[in-house]
């Protein structure tokens, strides 16, 4: 693309194409973290499993610990690839879901650390799963209303893990208001703003 | 009747460029060069025009030792692009007519 010349309607609509494919397709992933996770994940299942089956009679369940330890590395790999990312990509819907899995996983685990004191109800299971899609959506769409919406719903998630099921249902209707209700009106006042102009 | 083609991205690299940043949050200079299979030398020339009418942002620094140079493309930059769409979809349209 050295030599300029002039060019044509159809040439510059090839350009513009031919660009924005080779973004598309040119994302960088070593796969590291992969091959991290899934060596971590399946010798602690395994090693469980065993710890089962041969009925050791120590805590095999403790190996899962192993996960925790796992996070150092990743920290560090994430590191080391964001520096030989030559192109960041405008919105990274895979980066949101694996922050939403990330976050997730920590409130999963908080719930199962919170049944050694009381039994939280099912509410707050809802709960997480409620902040799951709003915080993707705000994410990927890069809408602000829908990613604090999801921070409150995990808020919620965590007070509802010391809370009883009946303030369980106010926290329920909070983390609606906050997920969607408010977004929605935000959403529909743009769309009919949109519409003014249109015959 | 015609909306003129900007003449800045009426270019084939510049264009190119453009393209390619507009799809992104920012991008390398070298990421740019290996994209469009531009020479370092005419690539940077394109690149400064584009800045000057302030199409593009260019922000250089040092990683681990080396230069780095990267370009996003400005607010201004993304209208220009989607008045110079339009009007290619413009004279594409008159095109299937005749």
């Amino acid at each position: 693309m050295n030599q300029e010349k002039d060019l044509n309607e159809l040439e510059s609509l090839r350009i513009i194409s031919e660009m924005m494919q080779k973004v598309r397709t040119d994302f960088y992933d070593t796969g590291i973290s992969a091959l991290l996770w899934g060596s971590v994940i399946t010798f602690c299942g395994l090693f469980s499993f065993a710890g089962g089956i041969l009925a050791w009679d120590f805590d095999y369940f403790m190996i899962w610990n192993l996960t925790f330890i796992a996070v150092i590395p990743q920290i560090w790999i994430s590191i080391r690839e964001g520096k030989k990312v030559k192109a960041a990509p405008r919105t990274d819907s895979v980066a949101a879901v694996w922050m939403v899995f990330t976050l997730s996983m920590f409130g999963l685990i908080f719930y199962n650390s919170r049944q050694s004191v009381i039994v939280p109800s099912s509410s707050s299971m809802y709960l997480l799963i409620y902040a799951m899609p709003t915080l993707t959506t705000g994410l990927a769409r890069q809408f602000k209303p829908m990613t604090i919406g999801a921070v409150i719903c995990y808020l919620a998630f965590v007070v509802s893990c010391y809370t009883d099921t009946t303030f369980d249902m106010l926290l329920q209707a909070v983390a609606a208001i906050a997920c969607w209700l408010i977004p929605g009106i935000i959403l529909h006042q743009r769309y009919k703003r949109s519409r003014i102009g249109h015959v | 009747m015609y909306k003129e083609l900007d003449p800045i991205l009426h270019s084939q690299l510049r264009l190119a460029i453009m393209s390619l940043l507009i799809s992104v949050k920012e991008a390398e200079f070298t990421f740019i060069k290996e994209k469009t299979g531009a020479t370092a030398g005419n690539l940077s020339v394109q690149v400064q025009n584009l800045k000057e009418v302030g199409y593009i942002e260019v922000s250089k620094q040092f990683v681990d030792n080396y230069p780095q140079t990267t370009c996003k493309v400005t607010q201004e930059g993304i209208k220009a692009f989607e008045a110079y769409v339009k009007a290619l979809q413009a004279y594409l349209e008159v095109g299937k007519k005749n």
